[in-house]
Order: structure tokens, then C-alpha cells, then sequence
């Protein structure tokens, strides 16, 4: 404790003179940074939410019309279905990642030969790049050839119509996000795994604990903080997907996989209706401020201990 | 845990298709990459078919654009990557050891901003860059990719920067140091594992950045991602033979330094995100 104390304090510099040359440097480190985030995300954010409010359009002088941009959008119906696909689409693909990612952990968990290897080749896949990953699954998931419908053929199942309806497409989505996002989740859950005091463990099978019971009772609970804030990072992540989409289906057949990000990609590029697609973009910047809120206090939290109440 | 011989071969085979499920596609398109044009689809599928480099040499005549933008992907996560870690250390330094109470503004936008959407500002910027003549060039594209990566880079080597003890700084600035001098000559080498590890994980966030490169590049700027997408998406006859190539060639770097340096990237993804 006492040396933990000593770390995190400042150095004690009490003359004037230090302290100007102390604030001088802290401003010359932080500036550059800060300003990268202003120009770039801040400022850009800002100016979104002036541009939905306009018809802006490139060439065109905006003109302000209120909050029409947002009536029309709310009464869409290919905005609402995109918005409620979306929301499916995070849910279930957090879902799917969590359960992966802490299956995949609990098993790592085991006295194990050759554990790192394993945990190398397990988390291979944080690697690959969204566009890689979809080169990747269209090939596996080929309806006709791919070698996924070839092994549910060869045990006798239905082959199933990948990528040509819209429910096949979201899965063959789903199924490439899930992939691609395990490992970050399954390196964070075992770390949270081998945390667990193994008194504890002990302890619970001794009182005959079964493994179930163990892993519900004991480890779940352990690890439930690392597992909320996994599963809020990745519902942030998954509420702005594009790239898989983007790449792998275009949003189609129709619209029927397109997902917010995707759609105000095409309202802005694909038709030039900027005004429109900020309208979008605030819809998700709202999301993910709603899920973001508890990360942003806790980080701001961590980063400076002492505030803690 | 180790338990009965039953559950230890359960694990055994929960395990093998773990595996499998991680690290069999990855293999099976690199095998792919390596099978004549005519046997990639052949039916059923075969895992090794009549190795060639012919699509990796067809590359540079059916894909003519690709390894100049690989090139540019070299450029930019080289320069995003320099650039991202140049200040992440310096603010980390500055979060870290300095208590000036004004430090929690740009400690709060530093995480409130970080998680703003990427597609939300390319609206914005892309009139601006038009402005500028940055359209087309690799500048945008290392500016908003550093922009993205910085608050992350930070906060990760912050944590480090926290587990050392001042006291060896402290003691060389009684030598004479100055405050900077110490941070460089003292603690800065013992944190040159994470901030490799760090220069890796932003590296690879960087290398596959995609929406950056769509939306501000057209032609020159181009990097890998785009033109492999723009390669599956053409209707008529995809080239899958050079497709797997290139797809190969672009996840070489990143899959073999994450194979090899995996030990230092999970310590640096754990240190981030259970602490505190």
C-alpha cells in the first residue's frame, strides 16, 4: 500500500517557477493530441449536427429547414426496419461473441499442455482486417461450392442459401463479426478467469461443488464486471458496423441487410443527401452515447484515483 | 480442475474445435491462394490442390492498382502509427505524473471523444478535405486514423507508465536531470515492451482501417482493403484466384506479428481493460 502511495503521488514541487515550467510542459504534451481530437472527431461531430438541420448537399448552398430531415426519418419505414435491424443485429451478435468468447476462455482455463500455442492460433483472427474476413467466409459460405454447405451436405442436412436471402446474409454477417470480435472478449475473460483466487476454487470443491456449479456460483460472479464491460464495448462497436456489411452483401438484396452506418453511408455518397445522413448519424451517435455513458465514468474514474469519492 | 480423464479429453476436443472454428478459415484461404484458378472452386472442396504462385503473379496484371496500394497502406500505418504513439507517450507521461488539476479536461475528452462513430465525421470533414486538396492523399488518412487510435494508445500506456515507480526519476533529477530528461533516460526504456506491444495493436487497427480510405481516396490514396473490396464486388467474373492472393498478402504482416508477439499483445489488451 505504502509503496503503491508513493507511485501515484506527484512530486512535491512547491516553488512558482516549477509549477509555470509544470504547466507549460503538461500543455505542450496534451496540445497535440487534444487538437487532433477537436479538428477531427469534435469539431466534425458539431458540424453534423448543424448539417441536419439543412439540406445540404454538395454544390448546393444549405438552406436551413428545421428538423424536417428528422420527420422524414422518423417516418420512413425503410429507416425504422433498418434501425430495429440494427438493434437485432447488436443484440445478437454481442450475444453470440460473449457466449463464444467465454466458452472459449472457460476452456483455456484447464490445465493445458501447450497453452500458448493454442491461445495464439485462438486469437489469429484479431488480426484480420473486416474486408479479409469477408474474403475469407464468402468462400466458406458459397452456396454451391463452399466447403460449409459441403460438410452439412455430407451429414445429410439441408445446405443452406447463403448470402441469397436476406436472413442467410445476415447470418453469413453475423457469423463474420462474431469471428472477427471473439478474441479481444475471450483474452480479457481468461484474464479475468485466472484472477480468481484459487483458495476459492478449492474451497468450492471441496464442499462438492459440481463444475457447473463452480463456474455459476464462483467464476461467473469473478468475472461479471470484465464481462458488462466487454459486453457494453462490443455493443458500441456493433451499433456502428459497416465494413462487413459494406463489403460483404452492400446492404442488399434491397436494403434488407443494411444497417445504420451503411445507410447513411449511401444517403450521403450514394445520393448526395448530406442533411439527411448527419439526421442518421445522430440517431447513432445517440446509441452509442446511451451505452457509452458507464465506460466514459469509469475510465474517467480510473484515470484519476484519488477522485474516488 | 484437472478432474477425471473424461472431462480432460471433453476439454481436449472443446478445444481442437475451438481452434478449428478460430484458425481454419484463415488457413484454408491461405491454401486457397496457393490452388490453380480452376481447382479453388472445385467440388468437394479440397483443402491442398497442385500448390502455384500463379495467382500471386497474376496479381500485378489483373490487379494492377494492388500493390501500389499496398505500398500506401505501408505509408500510412507507419506514419499513423508514429505519430499515434509520438503523443500517446508524451500525454501519458504528462497524465501520469503530473497532477495539474486543469489535466482532467483533456482527460475527458480524451475518452468522451474517442467514441464517436467514424462514420459520423466523415460527413464533415469530407467537404473540408476537398477544401484543403486532401482528397486522394495519404494526409487525411493518417490524421483521423491517429485521431482515433491516440486516446486509446494513451490511456493503455498510462497504465504502464503508472506501475513504475517515480522514486528512479526522482532520484535523477536530484542528479541533475530535468523532469523530461529523467522520464526519457529512466522510464521510457523500461516501458519499451508495452509500447510495443501498443505500436502493434494500433498498427493493425491502422492497417485494416477501411472506411477512411473509401470515402477520402479515389485513386493515388488508395490502400490494400479498398482495392481487394472493389475486386469482390465486381459482377461480372470475380477473380478469386488473384482475390485470395492479394487478401493473403495484405494479412500476411499482421497475422505473423500477432502469432509472434501474441504473449505481448494479451498482456497489453488485459493490462487496458480489467485494471481499476
Amino acid at each position: 500500500m505504502a509503496t503503491n502511495a508513493s507511485t501515484a503521488a506527484p512530486i512535491p514541487r512547491p516553488n512558482k517557477r516549477s509549477r509555470y515550467s509544470e504547466n507549460l510542459l503538461a500543455a505542450t504534451a496534451v496540445t497535440p493530441p487534444i487538437l487532433l481530437l477537436v479538428l477531427f472527431i469534435g469539431i466534425p461531430a458539431v458540424a453534423l449536427l448543424a448539417t441536419a438541420f439543412t439540406d445540404y448537399s454538395p454544390g448546393i448552398e444549405p438552406e436551413f429547414i428545421g428538423w424536417k430531415n428528422f420527420t422524414t426519418l422518423f417516418n420512413s419505414s425503410v429507416f425504422y426496419s433498418i434501425l430495429l435491424r440494427n438493434i437485432g443485429y447488436v443484440i445478437g451478435v454481442v450475444s453470440l461473441q460473449l457466449l463464444v468468447a467465454l466458452g472459449i476462455a472457460l476452456i483455456l482455463d484447464n490445465e493445458l499442455p501447450y497453452r500458448r500455442i493454442w491461445m495464439a492460433l485462438l486469437i489469429a483472427p484479431f488480426a484480420i482486417s473486416p474486408v479479409v474476413g469477408v474474403v475469407i467466409w464468402k468462400n466458406l459460405l458459397d452456396p454451391s461450392y463452399g466447403l460449409v454447405n459441403y460438410v452439412v451436405s455430407s451429414l445429410g442436412l439441408p445446405t443452406v442459401p447463403w448470402m441469397s436471402t436476406p436472413l442467410t446474409s445476415m447470418i453469413a454477417v453475423v457469423i463474420v463479426a462474431v469471428w472477427r470480435g471473439f478474441p479481444f472478449i475471450a483474452i480479457i475473460l481468461f484474464a479475468a478467469l485466472r484472477g480468481i483466487p484459487v483458495e476459492v476454487k478449492e474451497a468450492a470443491k471441496i464442499d462438492g461443488a459440481t463444475s457447473f456449479q463452480i463456474f455459476w456460483h464462483v467464476k461467473l460472479p469473478f468475472i461479471m464486471p470484465a464481462l458488462s464491460i466487454m459486453a457494453l464495448f462490443e455493443t458500441i462497436f456493433a451499433v456502428r458496423e459497416f465494413d462487413t456489411i459494406q463489403t460483404m452483401t452492400g446492404g442488399g438484396p434491397g436494403t434488407s441487410t443494411s444497417l445504420l452506418s451503411h445507410y447513411l453511408y449511401r444517403t450521403a455518397f450514394g445520393t448526395f443527401r448530406f442533411g439527411m445522413g448527419a439526421a442518421v448519424g445522430w440517431v447513432m451517435l445517440a446509441l452509442t452515447m446511451l451505452m457509452a455513458a458507464l465506460i466514459i465514468w469509469r475510465a474517467y474514474r480510473d484515470m484519476f484515483p484519488k477522485n474516488k469519492a | 480442475m484437472s478432474g477425471n480423464i473424461t472431462g480432460r479429453i471433453l476439454v481436449f476436443v472443446l478445444l481442437c474445435i475451438a481452434v478449428i472454428w478460430a484458425f481454419f478459415p484463415i488457413l484454408f484461404m491461405i491454401s486457397s491462394s496457393f490452388k490453380p484458378g480452376n481447382l479453388i472452386w472445385s467440388y468437394p472442396p479440397k483443402l491442398i490442390a497442385e500448390p502455384t504462385f500463379a495467382n500471386y503473379q497474376n496479381i500485378a496484371t489483373l490487379f494492377p492498382r494492388f500493390w501500389k496500394s499496398f505500398f500506401n497502406s505501408v505509408i500510412v500505418t507507419a506514419l499513423t502509427t508514429a505519430l499515434t504513439l509520438t503523443m500517446a507517450i508524451a500525454s501519458a507521461f504528462v497524465f501520469s505524473r503530473l497532477r495539474q488539476p486543469w489535466l482532467k479536461v483533456p482527460a475527458f475528452l480524451m475518452i468522451f471523444v474517442r467514441m464517436f462513430p467514424g462514420i459520423v465525421v466523415v460527413i464533415p470533414l469530407y467537404p473540408v478535405f476537398n477544401e484543403l486538396g486532401w482528397l486522394d492523399t495519404v494526409t487525411p488518412l493518417v490524421l483521423c486514423g491517429a485521431a482515433f487510435a491516440v486516446s486509446m494508445a494513451t490511456l493503455l500506456i498510462k497504465t504502464f507508465v503508472d506501475d513504475i515507480p517515480v522514486d528512479l526519476e526522482e532520484a535523477a533529477m536530484i542528479d541533475g536531470c530535468s523532469r523530461v530528461g529523467a522520464f526519457i533516460r529512466i522510464t521510457l526504456p523500461l516501458l519499451t515492451p508495452a509500447i510495443a506491444a501498443v505500436s502493434l495493436v494500433v498498427a493493425i487497427g491502422s492497417w485494416n482501417e477501411y472506411l477512411f480510405p473509401l470515402v477520402f481516396t479515389s485513386n493515388d490514396a488508395r490502400t490494400a482493403p479498398v482495392i481487394i473490396a472493389i475486386a469482390m464486388s465486381n459482377e461480372d467474373g470475380v477473380a478469386w484466384g488473384g482475390i485470395m492472393a492479394m487478401a493473403t498478402a495484405y494479412l500476411a504482416p499482421p497475422l505473423l506479428l500477432v502469432l509472434m508477439l501474441h504473449k505481448q499483445i494479451t498482456n497489453v489488451m488485459t493490462m487496458g481493460a480489467v485494471k481499476g
